[in-house]
């Protein structure tokens, strides 16, 4: 009889990190039905106790968009003229946006709905990350409806191109960026609330220094520098570009492909920083 | 998966496998430590991390506490094979449920190492995920998948799960409709339907009604038959039944191996300290009391074999004009509650009373058919006419009952029986 040995040492898993990482990548495999029925479970029981449902994944990007259209309708607020009509400026925007706040927040969301389980049980916790960010690609594709309105409102001020097939590449790539940088945060944000603290802080402060309200500001203002230092900028612009113009500026692009091996790298190593440090989290919060 | 090599340098990697391939749980020379203080804590936590990156060919074998550490588990080592049972007792903070998370893998050993061969059950936290929202049937497809089961292997044994759970009707209904005890039977449903090579049950058999209790007795003693079991419990009665080898912890050390439960049994409830509670008016006072056999003081924590006669031997005094006192002994279990009661009475059948005085009683106490535990006495002194009760004295002359068999209930009268076959 063959029977798999498990061995549980002092030892860090890093000793051999090559046989980590394969590990961590055989166990999300293996976990991919576990990974599917979380989602479905997640995905019945959230609007289970709601009459509007569904619609609650359209709201919150409608809601922003009226506010800044009144606000800059009404002549409140002065923003400087976009290339496409405000509201779809700003609707895009913050679909993009909001991905990517969703990716960031989404590791340490799945983390801490798991945690009940795996603090308890044997089982991979990247099943609960990978469930959370299954949810953001739900919530984009309920999302499409708005961009489809957007479109039908201001169909003679859009240009429908071929670009628009990469679309989907931009996202995913919004969406790495966002939860690898995420999956970093879980370890020190379930040891140190305040970790969480300071990125609730942060992020508001943060949009405003991304192309998602104000078009890219030009010059060498500060808000200027800000913009065009932060990664997230090519993020939104180009993927806003693609979905609405064409193709977008080249520079942008290459800023923007960049982030796809950075995240890549990121990503792993944050899974496996995650898997290390699992055991000493476990004895601080399970038991 | 296969192994990494193990920490210990004394035998190589590939000893183990070659010794007996029937040992399923080797856990060889482990020490867990825990940090009391909490901020602290999370400090060691950042640090241990840290040095796992750092350090990661570092041989972190580290047997020095830190401030504010203690040894949770220390130098622990023991082999389960297939089919035998490891019972783990203990108070309450004795270790076990730390070696537990280190067996099931969930925190890392600080010194020593195990190896699980095998797939590994653990009935721990039965319906573990149970979202209250869905339904029992969805919740047994996540549950299960929790567990390590497949879509395939739930659709092949849903029925079963739910027919053992007993809670065919409600299946359909959304979990948080359901009693504690329907969570805990479908839990215990799902997570028993694993067929493991190693079961980890703690504590699992605490809850639920008495039928079903027996019901997961019956289903764990058949997943028995072909693994190894690591079983954790505070009732007894279930340690003798099961375990054919009893660690008992204390401090995170082992105080005692063996392969005799009832000897476990008894290690286990010898370390139990009696809360003696002592009231009343202050006019009767306790002076002595003897535990007796055959006229012969048997000191301190006696230690009886069941069904031996025993006496006590009561002394005491009480202090009050013209008034009548009764005298009542009682034996109680380790949780203090009365087990019997021995009222005093005399020739004529009257109950004793005794006036002011100072009073030496022989009690004889019978044949001790007690269920193999601890047990201690209460005194009671009371006033016959008013009732006030002057003196109750509790957790009185600790003694243990010894027996090769654990009972499920608190007297074990055995009884000689005749009988005849009926021809139908």
């Amino acid at each position: 009889m063959n029977l798999p040995v498990t061995t549980y040492s002092p030892e860090s898993p890093l000793r051999n990190p090559l046989k980590l990482i394969l590990t961590i990548f055989a166990d999300i495999w293996s976990s991919r039905e576990l990974i599917s029925m979380l989602f479905m479970r997640d995905l019945k029981a959230a609007y289970r106790q709601s009459y509007l449902g569904y619609i609650w994944i359209l709201l919150p990007a409608i809601a922003t968009t009226a506010v800044w259209y009144y606000m800059t309708s009404q002549g409140l607020i002065e923003v400087k003229k976009t290339t496409i009509p405000y509201p779809a400026f700003v609707m895009i925007g913050q679909i993009i946006w909001g991905t990517f706040t969703a990716a960031f927040g989404a590791p340490q969301l799945g983390f801490n709905g798991g945690s009940a389980v795996f603090m308890k049980l044997k089982v991979p916790p990247e099943a609960f990350l990978a469930n959370a960010i299954a949810k953001i690609i739900f919530d984009l594709l309920v999302k499409t409806v708005l961009i489809i309105a957007i479109f039908a409102i201001f169909w003679n001020e859009l240009t429908i191109s071929w670009t628009i097939l990469l679309v989907p590449v931009g996202l995913a790539i919004t969406m790495l960026f966002g939860a690898s940088l995420g999956l970093f945060m879980v370890p020190l944000g379930s040891l140190y609330s305040d970790v969480g603290r300071i990125v609730a802080m942060a992020m508001p402060f943060l949009m405003y220094t991304t192309p998602v309200i104000f078009p890219l500001a030009k010059g060498d203002g500060l808000a200027a520098t800000l913009m065009s230092w932060n990664p997230l900028s090519p993020a939104i612009e180009v993927t806003r570009c693609w979905l609405t113009q064409g193709a977008a500026d080249p520079n942008l692009v290459f800023n923007f492909l960049l982030l796809l091996p950075i995240s890549l790298i990121l990503g792993i190593v944050g899974l496996v920083l995650l898997r290390i440090a699992m055991p000493h989290l476990v004895v601080r919060m399970g038991m | 998966m296969s192994s990494s090599s193990p920490t210990s340098d004394l035998r190589s990697p590939t000893s183990s496998s070659e010794s007996d391939p029937d040992v399923l749980i080797k856990v060889d020379n482990v020490s867990k430590k825990f940090c009391r203080d909490f901020k602290k804590s999370l400090w060691y936590g950042l640090k241990d991390t840290a040095a796992d990156i750092l350090h990661p060919t570092h041989k972190s074998e580290d047997a020095k506490l830190r401030p504010s550490e203690f040894w949770a588990n220390q130098n622990i080592s023991f082999e389960v094979k297939r089919g035998e049972c490891l019972g783990l007792i203990g108070h309450n903070g004795a270790g076990k449920t730390t070696l537990l998370k280190m067996l099931n893998g969930l925190i890392k050993p600080d010194t020593g190492s195990i190896e699980m061969r095998g797939r590994i059950g653990a009935l721990i936290a039965l319906g573990a995920g149970f979202n209250p929202i869905l339904t029992g049937r969805e919740n047994i497809y996540i549950n299960g998948s929790v567990l390590g089961l497949t879509r395939k292997e739930i659709d092949a044994k849903i029925d079963d799960i739910i027919n053992f759970a007993e809670i065919e009707d409600a299946i359909d209904a959304p979990v948080r409709t359901y009693s504690s005890g329907m969570q805990v039977r479908l839990g215990f449903s799902i997570a028993s339907s694993l067929d493991p090579d190693i079961l980890i049950l703690d504590e699992v058999l605490a809850v639920g009604d008495a039928g079903f209790v027996v019901k997961c007795l019956n289903r764990v003693r058949e997943l028995a038959q072909n693994c190894a079991i690591i079983f954790v419990s505070h009732q007894m009665q279930y340690v003798s039944n099961f375990c054919t080898r009893v660690i008992v912890m204390d401090q995170g050390m082992p105080l005692l191996d063996t392969c005799n439960p009832g000897e476990g049994i008894n290690c286990y409830y010898g370390q139990m300290k009696f809360m003696g509670s002592k009231s009343g008016t202050g006019n009767a006072k306790l002076e002595s009391f003897e535990i007796l056999q055959n006229d012969t003081d048997l000191g301190s924590d006696p230690v009886i074999n069941q069904g031996q006669d025993i006496q006590a031997l009561v002394g005491f005094s009480v202090d009050g004009f013209q008034r009548q006192f009764i005298v009542r002994v009682f034996i109680d279990d380790e949780a203090q509650t009365p087990i019997i009661a021995y009222p005093l009475i005399d020739h004529t059948g009257d109950i004793v009373s005794f006036d002011s005085g100072r009073y030496k009683v022989k009690v004889p106490l019978g044949e001790i058919d007690l269920n193999a535990g601890v047990y201690s006495f209460m005194v009671a002194i009371i006033d016959d006419d008013s009732q006030t009760i002057e003196l109750r004295e509790s957790g009185i002359a600790p003694f243990s009952v010894v027996a090769d068999r654990m009972m499920w209930s608190k007297v074990v009268r055995q009884v000689k029986v005749d009988f005849e076959k009926e021809e139908i």
